[in-house]
């Protein structure tokens, strides 16, 4: 329990920096509720949970706390990378692979992040084409695995710019940062669930799902992720 | 607009039949066939950019149809998108007509469910079933109306066969079944902004919830005027706490749910045989975006349009009427006629050398007229084939370069029909940089119709090497403006999503129509400014207006770019209409005071001259004051120093 806390204040302090672009953090300015940190525990053990946790995180050797500003340790900022890099794969996994509603997703991932041992983290990522960003858009970690080419671990999941000619595939999801694009492409019918078959790679993409054809920016097909749907060509 | 005064109760309002749908589904053909007014109706996305307003024919009490610019949402993504979605918002309308194409149902349905939950009164017209027939499609048509609560009928609008059934069903709109749920936080955000939302709107509260959660930004004007401002502040919590609680962006997560529940409605009307295409269509459309032979195909396509265009439209056609029947038949009896009794003075107003028959007819009707209509000709057919958007693919990594993306090919090429249409295209490109850019562009150095195959005309005359010195130099100069442009313009560069309309064989009838009122618009808007340019030089000529800005101009026209004077009144004309200066610097030529070095210098000064008056004024209006005169500077900079640079280099050649 002590444990799983330790690692919940070193993920939140991950969040606020990588928000604020930032290598320290006003402890006094710390949220209540943000990352795993339940909203309805805190009301239960009283407001300060957060502090205490990276307090916690202090005496553990994975937080330096400097004029009321913690941050990271060496070995504490490996570990929160690899937390957050199981919590974020779990969304997409949870998200994307099995289509969970939202409201199963992120308690889900507070869960799953304490639990995935290395491999099988890898092998979630290899299974899901390693994607580079979570739900929210928000970047996974690189692990070992992704930047091996070769993998024991068929992809379940592929970048639709390196799918074949002609064949139809499924899209499980759009890594996009880009709300406006997603906006857009979803209105022209491209969202997960849907088919779409690659026509041609040079001078453009051209693609097609269902009846309408497509030339787009080789960018967006690079956010985009497909599953075969096997025999359909 | 709509007016939002109380006591105009909607019995007593004109109501209105908005016509709307996917982009290029066919809306203004069925616009056309109802009210008998012809629109544009071309094979690619966008063609209608403004709003088209015409009567129902037959229709008592006479009922207004609005034509309107494509969607593939009711929350707008683009310029032309929002002016179809104000519409909904500001007109009562007694029906909406939704125009889908057939094949393409399910981006049809997306739009069905939206009008739905606006509450709007609605028609689903599947249009293109020749098309879905041809690809084995069916749709179970009664069972779709059963599911979406409102009657659907299909038409093949380019053959009128079922367009009959549209007018009788306009009675039969009604509200679509409002089925769709979107999941449970979805709808208490929805809740809480709906109970924020007071007073009568034209769509329901729900739809209007819809669009500002999707985070409708181009919603915002009309908020301000119809909900008060703590009203605005307890929307605007709603919506950020609900972006706040959801992993992905609201928008997109709506279209998500309403794509599935759309799925749901497909899966039980909707069948394909599959493996069928048609192999010559299929093969053209290859061609035409390959990577090496598209580029040989736009070849192909620019020598057929020379030929066309340039040979037979500004070569052979105009030497007929200029030379034989205005030169031999009738203008030698017009002369005879007027100087028999009428004073010199006098009938040089007439048959002098700016004479209003001599020139003002003669230019605009022999020399002009048969160019830009084998231009049309040309032009129609290329449209209706949809060859222009597959040019996208091709030109997308070179538009890249200035910042711009293939979509902006689209304006470019309909400036070579002419420029002002072109600038009011520019509305189908997302960004406001892209679109000043295209402008820009438009203004220094897209060649209109009339202009381009005057120019083509005269070049073909000389040796190749001038035409290449042409072509390069504006090519060069675009370059670089397109290049400076997007440095110096702000903003990011859009994304590139062209949607690709099937290759088709293009129908005589809608090429002769689509002609045709080209040709009337084209009568209609150049010949006044023909004759106000020639009576203009006639008085400046008399009153030694002329010569005075002759002398003005000298440094430039005949000391920095080595040409005749005369050449000054092309570029004085070339101003009322280009292609008016590009036949008064080929009278010039004709008339042997130019050598082929000072024709080529000064084709490649009036192509990229300043935009013509009409041209000038849509861009005011589209870009404004400022950016208008900005851009008129730049041109005419543009102008004087590609001449130079066309003259030094033919120095050195």
């Amino acid at each position: 329990m002590k444990k799983e806390k330790i690692d919940e204040a070193l993920e939140l302090l991950w969040m606020i920096m990588e928000e604020g672009n930032l290598n320290k953090v006003e402890i006094s300015t710390l949220p209540d509720h943000m990352g795993c940190f339940d909203p309805e525990l805190i009301e239960k053990v009283g407001k300060r949970d957060t502090i205490a946790a990276v307090n916690e995180a202090e005496k553990a050797g994975y937080v330096v706390i400097e004029n009321g500003r913690a941050g990271y340790t060496l070995s504490g900022e490996s570990r929160a990378r690899d937390i957050i890099r199981r919590h974020r794969l779990a969304e997409r996994l949870l998200s994307d692979a099995l289509a969970l509603p939202e409201s199963e997703i992120e308690p889900g991932a507070c869960k799953f992040e304490h639990i995935l041992t290395e491999g099988v983290t890898d092998s979630v990522c290899s299974f899901l084409g390693h994607p580079p960003m979570c739900p929210h858009n928000k970047p996974i970690p690189r692990g070992k695995c992704c930047e091996r080419f070769s993998s024991e671990i068929q992809p379940l999941v592929i970048r639709l710019k390196d799918a074949e000619i002609g064949v139809f595939y499924k899209i499980i999801f759009m890594s996009s940062k880009n709300t406006h694009r997603l906006q857009k492409i979803s209105g022209l019918g491209l969202v997960p669930g849907s088919s779409i078959k690659v026509l041609q790679r040079k001078p453009s993409f051209v693609v097609q799902t269902g009846e309408t054809i497509l030339a787009i920016d080789d960018e967006i097909v690079d956010e985009i992720y497909v599953k075969n749907e096997s025999g359909k060509k | 607009m709509h007016d939002h005064k109380s006591g105009r109760k909607a019995a007593d309002t004109v109501q209105d039949v908005i016509l709307l749908g996917n982009p290029n589904v066919g809306k203004s053909v069925i616009f056309s066939l109802l009210t008998g007014k012809y629109a544009i109706v071309s094979n690619y996305p966008g063609t209608t950019i403004e709003v088209a307003y015409g009567t129902i024919l037959g229709s008592k009490p006479k009922t207004r149809i609005i034509d309107t610019p494509g969607v593939n949402n009711l929350i707008p993504m683009s310029e032309d998108e929002k002016v179809t979605r104000d519409i909904l918002l500001s007109s009562p309308a007694k029906a909406v007509i939704q125009v889908a194409d057939a094949k393409n149902l399910k981006r049809a349905l997306l739009i069905s469910v939206q009008l739905a939950e606006m509450r709007v009164p609605f028609v689903l017209v599947l249009n293109l079933w020749d098309e879905a027939l041809d690809r084995r499609i069916s749709i179970d048509t009664a069972k779709l109306s059963e599911l979406l609560g409102v009657p659907v009928i299909t038409t093949i609008a380019t053959q009128k066969w079922g367009t009959d059934k549209i007018f009788h069903a306009i009675d039969g709109a009604k509200p679509g079944l409002n089925t769709m749920l979107y999941e449970k936080s979805v709808e208490e955000s929805l809740l809480a902004i709906e109970n924020e939302l007071h007073g009568d709107f034209l769509i329901s509260r729900r739809s209007i919830a819809l669009m500002l959660l999707s985070g409708d930004v181009s919603l915002k004007e009309w908020l301000s005027k119809n909900a008060s401002k703590d009203g605005i502040k307890s929307i605007e919590d709603v919506v950020d706490n609900a972006s706040r609680r959801f992993s992905q962006n609201l928008g997109y997560l709506i279209n998500k749910q309403r794509l599935a529940f759309v799925d749901g409605i497909l899966a039980q009307v909707y069948r394909e045989e599959p493996g069928f295409f048609s192999k010559f269509q299929y093969a053209v459309a290859r061609i035409t975006m390959h990577p090496f032979w598209g580029l040989l195909f736009l070849a192909l396509v620019m020598y057929v349009m020379y030929i066309f265009v340039g040979k037979f439209g500004a070569g052979t056609a105009v030497d007929f009427l200029q030379n034989t029947f205005f030169g031999e038949w009738i203008n030698p009896v017009l002369v005879k006629f007027c100087r028999s009794f009428m004073p010199e003075r006098i009938s040089d107003f007439f048959v002098g050398q700016y004479g209003l028959f001599t020139m003002a007819f003669t230019y605009a009707l022999a020399i002009i007229l048969p160019i830009v209509f084998s231009f049309f000709v040309f032009f129609g057919v290329l449209e209706d084939t949809g060859y222009l958007p597959r040019l996208t693919v091709v030109s997308n990594k070179i538009f890249k370069v200035i910042g711009l993306n293939g979509k902006a090919i689209l304006p470019m090429v309909l400036g070579l029909g002419c420029g002002s249409m072109a600038t009011l295209t520019t509305r189908i490109l997302e960004t406001k940089r892209e679109r000043i850019i295209v402008t820009v562009l438009l203004a220094v150095g897209v060649p209109c119709s009339a202009q381009l195959g005057v120019i083509f005309a005269l070049l073909s005359a000389i040796p190749i090497k001038f035409f290449l010195v042409w072509f390069g130099m504006i090519f060069f100069i675009l370059l670089l403006s397109g290049i400076l442009a997007s440095r110096i313009i702000p903003g990011e560069s859009a994304d590139f999503i062209m949607e690709l309309p099937p290759v088709r064989i293009p129908q005589m009838w809608n090429i002769v129509l689509k002609t045709v009122s080209r040709m009337r618009w084209y009568l209609k808007e150049a010949v006044p400014l023909f004759i106000l340019g020639t009576v203009l030089l006639f008085f400046m000529d008399s009153l030694g207006i002329l010569r005075l800005i002759e002398y003005a101009a000298k440094p430039v026209i005949t000391g920095l770019l080595g040409l005749p004077g005369r050449t000054t009144e092309a570029f004085i004309v070339g101003f009322l209409r280009r292609d008016y200066g590009a036949a008064g610097l080929k009278s010039i030529w004709e008339g042997g005071l130019m050598t082929p070095d000072q024709l080529v210098t000064s084709l490649v000064t009036i192509t990229l001259f300043v935009p013509c008056v009409a041209h000038f004024f849509i861009t005011i209006k589209e870009r404004g004051w400022r950016s208008a005169s900005l851009i008129f500077m730049v041109s005419l900079i543009a102008a004087i120093a590609g001449g130079l640079l066309t003259r030094m280099v033919l120095l050195l050649l």
